[in-house]
């Protein structure tokens, strides 16, 4: 193997890895804050490209504004379905409700959304497959090793993604409180805190990155209406491999998903997918609870 | 809370569980159409899948790879069948034999996971197993296994009409209701209990978490490939793409519709629900995941407990309202009456 | 309150929405037949999830009412009108059974045509053969070719589209040596890809990689950056999906610096190929044309894409993919002169048949390297396009006979 195609490779991984890292920061803080297990979270990532598509492709904005406008519109989208549907399920728990049960009760309501947000887009859309034109068609090309100037762009919005919520959850206040509530929400109330906004804007900023990953995404690939259910397993299973609630876990996770896919199919072929989930789950037997996280319950 | 169990005197339960059988029974005898009866077969097959799924959630855990060893029951059967050349009266009993250790083994490396992590381990499983069915080739392939033997005739009884399946999956389910109720009825059904109530206490007890959970698994996950087992047999075609993770997602609406705290009837009244009304809804045909979805909703909004929980509060009406019960829209859009609810 | 007016409205909204959309399309009914004239039940399953299904559903709404209007079937001097009853299979085993079992013992239809997925076809079978259903499918899985199958008869020409394609490579690319093959791991692909690297050796090319990646695959780029470095003459497509994901991979491969030639026995649905990739990643491809797009289009052709943009507007390659089963089943049935399945099953597994349909003349051929020795699948004639400056150029048209000419000599055997 030449180094140039062990850069290549580490470059492929990074990219996979960043698609991954973006969408499963978004589902990170839903479960800390929230505690759902949010299905529709790839739902809300197939309505960011859809939007992306809308406000770039249709509408001819500025590549960077629809971005942030995808974001913003899908945090909006998020915040409405918090209070429409998962604020609601979370007023019927009493204090006597099993930890399951609320989990179990805020996942289906999940799986109701995803199923509506899916066959509307469905209906709305038509079934025809739609891509979006790359606004950054250049090509690098450094001694052999060749990535697209949009992908190179993806795996920097992922890093700044990272930076922008390492900022907001370990420098400001508002960082503290949705760290904190992740631990007691109690406690939180105690502290005279309105934890009620607090949940919605978790909710909210989830599911803007979800909105965000898809709409940076969608001049990669291509804009359908099932693309959600499609990337919705392997981030569960980033989120797993890194650790619930741990925000370095998460990259490190995406990171370890995109290196075990990229080689995984370079040298095993096919079965490089049931490569990483056999890792996880190897890896899952020795560290319960993930790689950095904690075993919870 | 109290227990639901208790909602009926014993002898009212046995009788009610008595008419019901014979109902169903009887059902096919007024049916003339087969499409029905395959219906009615697939719910019976969906209830007890939902019911291994119950089990598991009676000891606090969620799974979602119910379809998991549902596949996998379907695969041993099948390639028992196509290898050894056994009939189905020899691969239900070895395939159940084979899951559950199995099943053991698998759930040694999950049970230590709990809550949302196992959750999600459960769901990869699946996926897992889908993968690994397709890659292999003794298995088929993507293609599957296809052409496999009805159950072999047993005396006078031919397995060639839906009747003989509807009777046979009936059989089954019977057994499978009476193995649970027995065990939710003894002292590990009771421990299960107090685990999904709390673990921490139950742990003071001296109720082995663990070993419990891992019993579970392996109870409800042999369960599944039973059902599987026999889907394999009924279909006569095997492939991977008919388990996909969002089978194992159906399995636990079954649970949650019909009702949570009833083990038996919650997954038979959601399974039969979750099979007909789309059945009905194919007149709108472009709408039907919608129409679920939202219906899906409106059952976990309003009707807390599930269909059979709020059917079951609203004949016992004796004024108190426990956390489980009903949430009618009246009382809901009166917020704030229902004391002990938290804010957030 | 808020909250409750939020939802109530919420739902309020998606359910009103739905049934007023549900009701408003106005309910196409059947023309009200003479007296004389029977209908005749044909069952379809398609998924209602992708272009694939839909197109094909479109394409079928349009033309049996056509063909209706046209006089409708005549069989021992009884007047038929087709009524198609399609139902949703979700491209899956398990979504297929349930229709096909809902359109035999539910809506007791005798024919079933014009299915595309594998998946659900090959769930049906179990149905369809013991309650004698003459099928008529597309799909590319060999199960559908099975000699234990009966009345189930292969439309498509996935199976045989490959043979006649390879001699003509040899002629584009005559310094062309190796070859890396990239398809979905699926059973399709697989099936494909073997049957590829058969024909491909037989020719003296050298295969050197089967490629095969996950079936929703979005990034290529790690498929792509292994081909490059196989570095290979040729590249092709086997089992390709029509739709995006083609065009993703032609962009991979772009990205990665390939530069050889390209070849897929599929058309590439042009609008969604062109949505995701630039022109130039196409140059160089070799693949069938749909029938409508070469320079002198049959009549039937002509008649079905103006039909079409009569009725739809855009235009779609992809409705026309398989349709042919529509075509196959009518002259059948004429043909064997009856309704009823085992009739004409019986008649075509002895037989044969040929067709028009707007996709060319085909014909019933014999597998026997499957063992099979009925008229079970089909041979079809091809017409041929390499895209170039953006653009595809016409290369020429293979005849029904040629393609199995091509077929038996590649696989062995007498095909008819």
């Amino acid at each position: 193997m030449t180094p140039g195609l062990l850069a290549q490779l580490f470059l492929n991984a990074l990219s996979l890895g960043s698609v991954y890292v973006l969408m499963v920061l978004g589902l990170d803080i839903i479960i800390r804050g929230t505690k759902i297990l949010n299905f529709a979270h790839g739902q809300f990532y197939m309505l960011g490209a859809y939007m992306l598509f809308l406000l770039f492709q249709i509408m001819h904005l500025d590549f960077a504004l629809s971005l942030v406008l995808a974001g913003l519109i899908l945090g909006l989208v998020g915040a409405i379905c918090y209070m429409s549907i998962f604020h609601v399920v979370r007023q019927r728990f009493t204090v006597t409700t099993t930890f399951s049960y609320r989990l179990l009760l805020s996942a289906m309501a999940s799986v109701g959304l995803m199923m509506i947000l899916q066959q509307g887009t469905l209906l709305l859309f038509g079934t025809e497959e739609r891509g979006v034109k790359t606004p950054f068609p250049q090509m690098i090309d450094i001694l052999d090793v060749r990535i697209s100037l949009m992908r190179v762009i993806v795996i920097l919005a992922a890093i700044v993604i990272c930076l922008l919520l390492y900022f907001l959850m370990y420098k400001t206040t508002l960082g503290k409180i949705l760290r904190a509530i992740s631990y007691d929400p109690e406690a939180v109330t105690l502290a005279g805190i309105n934890t009620r906004w607090i949940l919605v804007f978790c909710f909210a900023l989830g599911s803007a990155l979800a909105g965000f990953a898809g709409g940076i995404i969608a001049p990669l690939f291509s804009v359908t209406p099932d693309m959600g259910t499609d990337v919705i397993f392997l981030s569960l299973l980033v989120l797993l491999v890194g650790g619930i609630g741990s925000y370095k876990g998460t990259i490190l996770g995406g990171l370890l998903v995109g290196l075990a896919l990229s080689f995984g199919f370079q040298f095993l072929g096919g079965i490089a997918e049931l490569f990483v989930f056999l890792l996880v789950i190897a890896i899952l037997s020795f560290r319960p609870g993930g790689l950095l996280g904690e075993a919870a319950d | 809370m109290k227990p639901p169990t208790s909602w009926k005197p014993i002898h009212k339960k046995l009788a009610a569980a008595v008419i019901l059988i014979i109902v169903f029974a009887a059902l096919p005898i007024f049916i003339e159409n087969d499409y029905i009866k395959h219906l009615l077969i697939m719910a019976c097959v969906g209830t007890i899948l939902g019911m291994s799924f119950s089990m598991l959630f009676s000891t606090g855990l969620i799974s979602l790879g119910a379809g998991a060893f549902y596949a996998v029951g379907a695969y041993i059967s099948a390639s028992l069948a196509m290898n050894a050349g056994i009939s189905f009266w020899l691969t239900f009993p070895l395939t159940i034999i084979i899951s559950s250790i199995l099943a053991l083994g698998v759930g040694a490396i999950f049970v230590r996971n709990g809550g949302i992590a196992f959750v999600i381990i459960t769901l990869l499983f699946a996926s897992a197993v889908v993968i690994a069915a397709g890659q292999i080739e003794f298995l088929g392939g993507w293609g599957g296994i296809i052409g496999i033997p009805r159950p072999t005739a047993l005396g006078p009884i031919q397995f060639d009409s839906k009747m003989s399946y509807y009777y046979l999956i009936l059989i089954i389910l019977l057994l499978v209701v009476l193995a649970y109720y027995a065990l939710y009825t003894s002292h590990i059904g009771r421990a299960w209990k107090a685990i999904k109530l709390s673990p921490n206490l139950a742990g003071t007890l001296g109720i082995n978490q663990y070993s419990y959970r891992l019993l579970a698994f392996t109870i409800a996950s042999t369960t599944a490939a039973a059902a599987g087992s026999f889907y394999a047999h009924y279909f006569q075609t095997v492939t991977p793409g008919a388990f996909s993770g969002w089978l194992s997602i159906y399995i636990q609406l079954y649970a949650v519709l019909g009702g949570l705290e009833f083990y038996v009837m919650g997954p038979a009244v959601g399974s039969l629900l979750m099979t007909f009304i789309p059945e009905y809804l194919r007149i709108i045909k472009e709408f039907e995941p919608i129409v679920t979805g939202v219906l899906l909703l409106v059952v976990i909004l309003f009707f807390q407990g599930g269909i059979l929980g709020t059917i079951v509060n609203a004949t016992k009406s004796n004024g108190k309202n426990n956390g489980q019960g009903i949430h009618s829209i009246r009382s809901w859009l009166k917020k704030g009456k229902n004391t002990g609810v938290r804010e957030s | 309150m808020k909250r409750a007016a939020l939802i109530l409205t919420l739902v309020a909204s998606i359910l009103g929405t739905s049934f007023l959309v549900a009701c408003s399309p106005a309910a196409t009914t059947p023309p009200t037949a003479a007296a004389e004239v029977k209908t005749l039940n044909v069952g379809c399953t398609l998924p209602f999830d992708n272009s694939l299904g839909m197109d094909t559903k479109k394409a079928l709404e349009m033309i049996v009412p056509a063909f209706n209007a046209a006089g409708g079937l005549t069989v021992q001097g009884q007047k038929y009108n087709i009524n198609m009853i399609i139902y949703d299979d979700k491209y899956t085993a398990d979504g297929g059974r349930a229709a096909v079992e809902r359109l035999v013992n539910e809506d007791k239809v005798k024919f079933i045509i014009c299915q595309v997925g594998s998946a659900p076809i090959v769930a049906g079978l179990a149905v369809t053969e013991p309650a004698k259903v003459m099928v008529l499918c597309g799909g590319a899985s060999s199960k559908i070719i099975d000699p234990a199958n009966k009345y189930t008869f292969g439309t498509a020409t996935w199976r045989t589209n490959l043979a006649p394609l390879f001699p003509l490579l040899k002629t584009a690319f005559p310094n062309a040596k190796t070859m890396v093959n990239l398809s979905p791991d699926d059973e399709t692909g697989k099936a494909l890809a073997s049957d590829n690297a058969k024909i491909a050796t037989a020719l003296g090319f050298t295969v050197l990689d089967n490629v095969f990646y996950p079936r929703d695959t979005q990034d290529f780029a790690p498929f792509a950056t292994k081909i490059a470095a196989e570095k290979p003459d040729i590249m092709d497509f086997p089992g390709a999906v029509a739709g995006t994901q083609f065009g993703l991979q032609f962009k991979a491969l772009y990205e990665a610096g390939f530069t050889g030639a390209q070849v897929s026995p599929m058309p590439p649905s042009m609008t969604e190929v062109l949505a995701v990739t630039p022109p130039e990643s196409m140059e160089g491809l070799i693949s069938i044309l749909p029938s409508t797009e070469i320079p002198q289009p049959t009549a039937l052709a002509t008649q079905y894409k103006q039909d079409w943009t009569a009725k739809y507007g855009q235009w779609s390659t992809v409705s026309l993919t398989w349709i042919p089963a529509f075509y196959a089943f009518v002259n059948a049935v004429q043909k064997a002169d009856s309704v009823d399945p085992e009739v004409v099953s019986a008649y075509l597994s002895a037989n044969g048949l040929s067709w028009q349909s707007p996709n060319g003349s085909a014909m019933l051929v014999k597998r026997p390297d499957f063992k099979n020795d009925r008229f079970c699948d089909t041979c079809a004639s091809l017409d041929f396009g390499i895209f170039k400056k953006g653009a595809y150029q016409y290369l020429g048209t293979i005849s029904a006979d040629d393609a199995l000419k091509a077929n038996q000599s590649a696989f062995g055997g007498v095909w008819q």
